[in-house]
């Protein structure tokens, strides 16, 4: 078929036509709550033709993941579905468990999110994927082990010893081919990838999508790529669908979509991404903070025997930072980049090196007021027992200062209502806030300038989210003239916010230089790679 | 790697026994009362025989000699001298100890064997009507303290006539119904528990169902907390068996113990002590490896 | 009351019911515990009739004598003399019957004691036992799991390596073995404290394992860290941020250990190394079990195990995990 013909089909609001391999008629999701119900997908209509790739774009929490679920009947039995979804003829909705669970993995299978989770961790790989044909096809088991080979190996995992590991054993990129291989190995028409590459970097997460992409069309089937970040689907998707709030809202050919959207949501969606903050020129003072030297060694311990492995996780690292200025630190994982972050918060002191604030080794309590920390998940360092007041009252009681809360909560953009509730009740982004109003209140109000340091903060959250966020912190610096610390494995984030990079493996400093000037013109292998896939995803952006 | 962690670990229990035998040595400085004075010894012995004892197990010397020379008889096997028998321990031990393990090895084989695939099927069908007859019954059946289980049971088959004096089918039913309901709870919500975990939805989205999910796919993954589960499993049988001895007659190590108690009759006193903690590290020695066995998370950690 | 759910508020009326009863021992048993009746050994439960030999309906329950003749049940009668907790003394009880009449509704034991008044009376001692053995080993196992899980180090090798000495020995062997070293014969009272410390003291393991399990995760989180960051000294951040996520196995753990510490009093009298004469408590009424003869001949004698048993049962309906109590230490 023509892109045309296809284009005009899949527009087309009529019943599909007849070599439509998955349609769907207006499915809805409902989860029954005390009063009323939750609507989560609704009135979706989509059609899905042999050898396509359909993209479902979409923030956290707008019902995608629910919506592939349903399709397969995994839903917990809670959940009110109706509508109809008809694959090669056979209605899925209210079919028998029988029926499912032939289709399951043989002809139509899942790429779940979460790799570590997804697995099975008594189980080895191979097996694992052996498991999935023994399911389905009558075979002998060494026939299996054969095929679930070829399949590891068709997905990109070749080696003997990684095919005979255990998942904990493998890196998340490993894990992702492992799933890949799970569900293409019964041969099904139809892959549903949920959010493959969220838990990765940006190097793995390209791999990835080009080994599902050259998969599916070497297997002639068609592909669903679930997620929420629009440069993937552009390089594999045919089509797009854009979801907001469970409903469809706009629909089409990738390109046409992502260049020029015609609904609001998909507009507001699109252009965070595209704004960068705008970086006054500064003037170059007295280094605010100093680091000289740092190194930091751990004792990893086996649980069953006595002796230990040395692992050097920093290796003498010097670094300095200004008033007004973002450094980012970035690097593979395990470079050693959230050990220097709490060596210089001293959460965890280092073994040796100097950390110099203002040209002097500053005290315990100098450093609670003038460093402060954000986590990696900033919900999980409030306490769920706390109410908003509580945990922003938390650093004056300690450091025993008054001040308004209801002001602070302002300052991040938070309603004075969300005083009284629980910090469990919030949402990602609010948290996120949350926490950064709390770390300000630690921080000294008294004039001298401040250092935040944010350790991936960013990376939890959705691109809207991650958008707004980013705005508030280059408001607040420009108010403060505060100092952020910014680590992260994003580097577009860390493109559009800093004036420095740092470029850290194996806890030593590789590179470092203005962020631009980096991504063109970098030596370091694996920054290379990182800076490559940032480029390709970016192009045309 | 194992050779290693296991020496570690019987090394690990020989100084847990060597620091509950000298534990024991020391209360019995501080016990009020005569343990080991002669005023205690059997008035029948003679006083050549008196004289040997003082000299071979050190009875008017100091603490430490004496637990210098239990050890030395610990090493040549005889485990000290009851002083009510005047036998050595060991002759008194030996046979009442197999009798023990008999029970407690049958009765832990089929409480196990019994508990694996009810807790799973009960897991499986979830609240449907075996899971609610299993919960309903193991309720009961836990609330019901062993010493009162054993003897309604004692009471129960006496009264029908079906009670056979020195027969193991009725202690071992008692220990049986003692440990399989707390067994089966746990076997119950380990598998539970993850099931509900992430790679178990997948594992159903691939199309693995029944019996192959639940066996192949489920209890390994719920292994861990079970092996550990073993080692106190052990502990409550060995406890258990002490009151059912008592109950029922059962010529194991709980009457002697008793009886050594009541008699003060001290090296008596301490045998069965350290015998049954052996046998509780062994239980947990033998967890332990099923663990290592089972769960690569722990074997590769090394 | 509203929050718990219908087995536990069972449980806890029941309990309070028990709790009640064994409380008011002296005023509802009809006769003296320790009283002792040659002319009555071994009777089974006195038949309570509301029709007599003629066919005629009493509306007062009665009882007939030895000597056929009926007598009613009376209530509030002046009987043996009794103390209220230790405190005022009284003659009253709830209920009897004349002499030479008798009400035994449990029958009596080889030495023609009333097993009903025993079994009220003997719940004193069993009940304080085990609420006084749990208190003490939830607070010395709240104390040192916090101080093993927060500070780590020496301090809880130290203290794990003494729980592992405990644990070596199954918990029946370990108090009989302590038990072993004190004198036999002590007074009642005691006989009491002193079983209700032994078992205390080595009760503490089990819920110092479950709250150090629960701190050393709690101090891992990362609000700790952040609380850290703030300038928080360790009181702080056991009291506001550990000790709260303690609640909830302190509370299970009640649940759990005072049944299981009245139970190892009960086995304790049981094998005639608790309680002794003249005083009583529920093993020692179950220890006649150990005969046969009695066993054979006496179906009367099971009945306060059922009692107990009807105890423990209660316990095991606060238990609100219900089916998802993985609770392994």
């Amino acid at each position: 078929m023509s892109i045309e013909s296809r284009l005009v089909a899949s527009l087309c609001m009529l019943p599909s036509p007849p070599e439509a391999l998955l349609s769907v008629d207006r499915l809805c999701v409902a989860y029954p709550l005390e009063h009323g119900n939750a609507l989560v997908v609704r009135n979706w209509t989509a059609s899905i033709l042999r050898g396509q790739v359909v993209g479902i774009l979409g923030a956290s929490g707008c019902g995608k993941t629910t919506a592939a679920l349903a399709l397969l009947g995994l839903l917990s039995p809670s959940a009110r579905v109706s509508g109809s979804v008809r694959f090669q003829g056979v209605e899925l909705i209210g079919a028998s468990e029988a029926v499912l669970r032939k289709i399951r993995g043989a002809q139509i299978s899942l790429i779940p999110q979460e790799p570590l989770l997804s697995l099975n961790p008594v189980i080895r790989v191979v097996n694992q994927v052996a498991e999935v044909l023994r399911a389905h096809r009558q075979i002998g088991a060494a026939e299996c082990k054969d095929r679930a080979k070829s399949a590891l190996a068709q997905a990109g995992l070749t080696a003997q010893d990684l095919q005979q590991a255990y998942p904990h054993q493998l890196s998340g990129g490993q894990r992702q081919r492992v799933l890949i291989a799970q569900a293409l190995v019964c041969g099904p028409s139809l892959v549903v990838a949920d959010e493959p590459t969220s838990a990765l970097d940006a190097v793995s997460a390209l791999e990835i999508v080009r080994v599902l992409r050259s998969l599916v069309r070497t297997a002639a089937a068609s592909l669903i790529l679930i997620a929420h970040d629009p440069r993937l689907l552009k390089a594999i998707a045919d089509r797009v669908l854009v979801m907001h709030d469970g409903s469809i809202v706009e629909e089409g050919p990738v390109r046409e979509v992502l260049r020029s959207p015609r609904h609001p949501y998909t507009q507001r969606l699109l252009r965070s991404l595209r704004d960068a903050a705008e970086r006054p020129a500064k003037t170059s003072a007295a280094p605010l903070l100093s680091v000289q030297g740092l190194t930091k060694t751990f004792q990893r311990r086996g649980r069953l025997t006595a002796s230990g492995r040395e692992v050097r996780a920093l290796a003498g690292v010097d670094l300095e930072l200004r008033a007004g200025q973002t450094l980012a630190v970035v690097g593979p994982s395990g470079a050693g980049k959230s050990t220097l972050a709490r060596a210089i918060a001293r959460l965890d002191p280092p073994d040796s090196g100097d950390v110099l604030l203002e040209g002097r080794r500053p005290s315990q309590e100098t450093i609670h007021r003038r460093i402060q920390m954000i986590f990696q998940d900033p919900g999980a360092s409030l306490n769920p027992r706390f109410s908003v007041a509580e945990a922003l009252a938390e650093p004056l009681a300690i450091q025993r200062k008054q001040s308004d809360l209801a002001a602070m909560l302002r300052q991040v953009g938070l309603p004075e209502s969300a005083l009284s509730r629980r910090t469990s009740q919030l949402s990602g982004g609010q948290k996120a806030r949350l926490a950064l109003a709390r770390a300000l209140t630690a921080l000294d109000d008294r004039g001298s300038p401040c250092i935040l340091i944010l350790d991936e903060s960013l990376a939890s959250l959705d691109l809207y989210v991650k958008a707004q966020l980013i705005q508030l912190l280059s408001d607040l610096q420009k108010q403060r003239s505060l100092a952020y610390i910014l680590i992260a494995h994003d580097l577009s984030v860390a493109a559009h916010m800093a004036d420095e990079v740092i470029v850290l493996s194996e806890g030593r400093i590789v590179e470092r230089g203005a962020p631009r000037n980096l991504l063109q013109s970098t030596r370091h292998p694996h920054f290379q790679a990182l800076a490559a896939a940032t480029l390709a995803l970016e192009e045309n952006a | 790697m194992l050779r290693g962690y296991l020496l570690r670990r019987m090394l690990h229990g020989f100084f847990l026994l060597a620091g509950i035998s000298i534990l024991s040595f020391v209360l019995l400085e501080l016990a009020p009362g005569d343990f080991l004075g002669e005023a205690k010894l059997n008035p029948q012995l003679s006083p050549q025989t008196l004289l040997a004892l003082r000299e071979r197990y050190g009875l008017d010397q100091t603490l430490p000699q004496k637990y210098i020379q239990w050890l030395g008889s610990v090493a040549d096997g005889s485990f000290g001298i009851s002083f009510a028998y005047n036998l050595p321990v060991s002759q008194l031990l030996w046979p009442r100890a197999r009798k023990t393990l008999q029970l407690t090895l049958t009765s832990l084989a089929l409480s196990w064997l019994l508990a694996l695939p009810l807790g799973v099927w009960s897991a499986a069908g979830r609240d449907g009507w075996l899971d609610r007859t299993v919960r309903i019954v193991t309720s009961i059946l836990i609330a019901l303290p062993d010493l009162v289980l054993a003897c309604v049971l004692f009471f129960v088959a006496v009264q029908t006539g079906r009670f056979r004096s020195g027969g193991p089918a009725l202690p071992v039913t008692i220990l049986v119904l003692a440990a399989l309901p707390m067994l089966v709870r746990h076997v119950r919500s380990a598998v539970l528990d993850v099931s509900s975990q992430p790679y178990v939805r997948v594992a159903r989205s691939h199309g693995i169902a029944g019996a192959r999910l639940w066996f192949r796919w489920l209890l390994p993954a719920a292994a861990n907390p079970l092996c550990s589960l073993f080692g106190l499993s052990v502990a409550g049988l060995i406890s258990s068996s002490l009151l059912v001895e008592t109950v029922v007659g059962w010529p194991g190590l709980g009457p002697l113990f008793l009886e050594a108690i009541a008699a003060r009759d001290f090296y008596l006193v301490i045998g069965p002590v350290i015998l049954s903690a052996t046998f509780l590290i062994a239980g947990v020695l033998v967890g332990d490896l099923l663990l290592y066995a089972v769960d690569p998370r722990i074997r590769i950690r090394q | 009351m509203k929050q718990l759910r219908s087995n536990q508020r069972l449980g806890t009326t029941g309990l309070i019911c028990l709790h009640v009863a064994v409380l008011g021992a002296g005023f509802l048993a009809p006769y003296d515990p320790a009283e002792q009746n040659r002319a009555f050994t071994l009777q089974p439960p006195t038949r309570i009739r509301f029709v007599d030999g003629q066919g005629q309906f009493h509306a007062l329950p009665f009882v007939m004598g030895v000597d056929g003749r009926a007598r009613s049940l009376r209530f509030f009668v002046a009987g043996a003399k009794y103390r209220w907790l230790g405190g005022p003394s009284s003659r009253i009880h709830l209920f009897g019957v004349d002499e030479p009449g008798h009400i035994f509704l449990l029958g009596t034991d080889e030495f023609g004691r009333d097993q009903f008044s025993r079994m009220l009376c003997g719940g004193q001692i069993s009940l304080l036992t085990g609420w006084l053995a749990a208190l003490l080993a939830l607070g010395l196992g709240l104390g040192l799991g916090l101080v093993a899980g927060f500070f780590g180090g020496w301090r809880d090798a130290l203290i794990m390596r003494g729980a592992e000495l405990f644990l070596a020995l199954p918990w029946l062997y370990l108090l009989l073995a302590i038990r072993a070293f004190l004198p036999l014969s002590l007074s009642p009272w005691t006989t009491t404290l002193a079983i209700a410390l032994l078992t205390g003291i080595i009760g503490w393991t089990r819920p110092a394992r479950l709250v150090r399990g629960v701190v050393m995760s709690a101090k891992e989180r990362d609000y700790v860290y952040a609380a850290r960051g703030f300038g928080a000294s360790s009181w702080h951040l056991i009291a506001r941020h550990c000790l709260p996520e303690t609640y909830g196995v302190l509370f299970t753990q009640m649940a759990l250990l005072v049944p299981q510490f009245i139970l190892a009093e009960v086995a304790l009298s049981f094998l005639g190394l608790g309680i002794g004469d003249p005083a009583v408590s529920w093993g020692t009424l179950l220890a006649p079990l150990r005969q046969l003869a009695i066993v054979a001949s006496a179906w009367w004698m099971l009945l306060p195990a059922l009692f107990v048993a009807a105890t423990a049962w209660c316990f095991s309906l606060l238990d609100n995990e219900g089916e998802r109590n993985g609770a392994v230490p």
